[in-house]
């Protein structure tokens, strides 16, 4: 096998699953951001990790952009895909969250990435929603968790969205985002319950449980402005999600790296900006503990993350026909 | 984690490898993200302490904060020194005496503080009537500006009102007499018909014109007009014998007027004999058209 067959067939294998490193880095990112304004702190690191996530999704962008032109067939494979379908909207959500890392370092800039973001992310949604409802060969085991994704999509919107003036533009993604994050709850609970298992593979996708409900509040905080019945309902259930899922943290644990590992990062990366919102809410300190601990440990996923990541991509074990 | 497995991606693979080694590693993940929760906490928990600790560590702060309280304390002695020397001084008789003459220049200050006081209030006091007074006296100039302002619009409308019912009047009786507007003014022609002059003479029959009698009742409706009359004949006979004979018709008229009560001063007259034709004395009926005395109105 020359080097030049190797690459083109790695690019024609690139994974759509791959943005979802951008969401955690992302994530990671705007919840450092978060926590330097809560704790009254200046680290500098924010301009790093900004300029970090914003490199890693113009070469990932270049890459599958690459993939796209060479190698439409598998692209249009990967729309058709039952699983792989629900990761096209990492990239919208890519775009959302940039935006929100954006907000405060260049308003401009935020604003193009966010107009491009939930354009597209409302494209997505509702292609993704039209090929659900007029499916032909989904089974109840194709339901996993990274259905959600979309759904998690909308409901940031109103994060940048409200900021930037567009305050009824973020109240209808952030109900269509409700709306689903509850029709899917059901359906995932109903299949984890009562149906196979979910694959190891997609295990650590359970971890986007969390991200409706807490990134949900952050963004009805932002359209609401106070706390009140609804803003602690969905914390709290992001917070009992977030339980629920530590406790089975041998489970995950004893899994071997996939891609879809990062789908541990943003979730918790939500719940952690959650909880420093909430403190500044509330000013109970608790949410503060609990923000910055969720924080560092993440720090620390995405490090491992990050390090398995480049690993994997050596040894060739992602960008392969089976993966 | 993953790397160091290099078993190949299938779900079977990690399965295979010793319980124990993955225990272990699992445990050691466990412990990782223990440990990077509670930097976390500590995080927290140093940022929060560090505002009260600045540079100096434990101990010199303690030290900082023993050494002024004793210092506080003396200076606070201090400061109560003088409060509690000041009420024995009564046992220096000089310092007694300065005492009373301090107190008298101090009861004197008053009296002028208080002197100097009252002027204030008392020149504020007529400040402030003066200038209610000027404001009052302001005030009503402005209404009495405005009142006869008010009066004069009234007035100018009024006058402007009378104007134009004159000049509505006058259009309407210059229509009664058929009147012509020419640039010497309002002409009312009077013909053969109305005056009956007999051939060749200029005395009027006894009776009155009606005519005539309409532009005198005219005129003593509009005394500012005065009046021009001007006879005219036809060009049968001799031009001079008609000329004098139009200046008597023209005279004859003027005296009608006059005698139906339109003042002399007003009416001026004059003939023009043959000179100013209307129509050709070519034929009869022209002729006696031009036979004429016309009167021209003019405002004083």
């Amino acid at each position: 096998m020359t080097t030049q067959t190797l690459d083109s067939s790695r690019i024609e294998h690139f994974p759509i699953s791959f943005f979802a490193m951008v969401m955690g880095m992302a994530g990671l990112t705007i919840a450092w951001e978060k926590a330097q304004s809560v704790l009254q702190l200046d680290l500098g690191i924010s301009p790093w990790l900004v300029g970090l996530t914003t490199t890693l999704f113009v070469v990932l962008a270049g890459f599958y952009g690459t993939k796209l032109a060479v190698y439409r067939q598998s692209v249009i494979k990967e729309l058709h895909h039952p699983i792989k379908l629900n990761f096209f909207p990492t990239i919208s959500i890519s775009l959302l969250l940039l935006a929100i890392a954006f907000l405060h370092l260049v308003p401009s800039v935020s604003l193009g990435l966010w107009l491009t973001g939930a354009v597209l992310h409302l494209l997505f949604t509702l292609y993704v929603v039209s090929v659900w409802i007029h499916h032909e060969h989904f089974q109840i085991h194709h339901m996993n968790p990274a259905w959600f994704i979309p759904a998690v999509g909308n409901v940031l919107v109103p994060i940048a969205g409200v900021p930037l003036g567009y305050e009824e533009v973020s109240w209808f993604f952030f109900s269509v985002g409700m709306l689903f994050w509850i029709v899917l709850m059901t359906i995932i609970i109903y299949r984890v319950m009562f149906h196979h298992p979910i694959e190891a593979r997609l295990m650590p996708t359970l971890f986007i449980l969390i991200a409706p409900p807490a990134v949900g509040f952050i963004a009805y905080m932002r359209l609401v402005g106070e706390i009140d019945s609804f803003s602690r309902i969905l914390y709290y259930s992001a917070l009992f999600l977030t339980l629920l899922l530590f406790t089975q943290a041998r489970r995950f644990l004893k899994l071997h790296f996939f891609l879809s590992w990062w789908a541990y990062s943003f979730p918790l990366a939500a719940f952690s900006i959650a909880s420093m919102v909430m403190f500044e809410r509330t000013g109970g300190d608790v949410y503060r503990y609990l923000g910055v601990g969720v924080l560092t440990m993440l720090t620390g996923i995405v490090a491992l993350l990050l390090a398995a990541t480049a690993v994997a991509v050596r040894n060739h074990r992602i960008c392969s026909p089976d993966h | 984690m993953s790397d160091a497995n290099p078993a190949p991606p299938t779900q079977s693979a990690p399965e295979r490898k010793p319980e124990s080694a993955l225990q272990q590693k699992s445990l050691l993940a466990v412990g990782f993200l223990i440990l990077m929760f509670a930097s976390g906490l500590l995080l927290v928990y140093l940022v929060d302490a560090t505002p009260p600790m600045t540079s100096v560590d434990q101990e010199d702060r303690h030290a900082g904060i023993a050494t002024p309280s004793p210092a506080e304390s003396v200076a606070a002695a201090a400061s109560d020194a003088p409060s509690a020397r000041a009420p024995e001084p009564g046992s220096d008789p000089r310092l007694v005496q300065e005492t009373q003459a301090m107190r008298e220049l101090l009861a004197v200050t008053e009296q002028k503080v208080q002197t100097l006081e009252d002027d204030l209030k008392a020149w504020k006091d007529q400040q402030a009537k003066a200038f209610e007074h000027e404001r009052q006296r302001i005030a009503d100039d402005l209404a009495a500006i405005a009142q006869a302002h008010q009066r004069e619009l009234a007035e100018d409308n009024a006058s402007a009102q009378a104007r134009d019912d004159a000049l509505a009047q006058l259009k309407r009786d210059y229509a009664t007499l058929n009147a012509q507007f020419t640039d010497d003014g309002v002409l009312v022609s009077l013909t053969e018909s109305d005056l009956n002059f007999p051939m060749g003479g200029a005395a009027l029959p006894s009776e009155r014109s009606a005519s005539l009698e309409k532009v005198a009742e005219f005129l003593g409706r509009h005394p500012n007009l005065t009046v021009l009359l001007q006879g005219h004949t036809d060009s049968l006979g001799n031009a001079a014998r008609n000329l004098d004979l139009s200046e008597q018709r023209a005279i004859a008229v003027k005296a009608a007027l006059v005698d139906l009560g339109v003042a002399q001063d007003r009416i001026r007259a004059e003939g023009m004999g043959e000179t100013k034709p209307i129509v050709s004395n070519d034929t009869a009926q022209g002729r006696s058209r031009n036979r004429r005395v016309d009167i021209y109105l003019t405002e004083r």
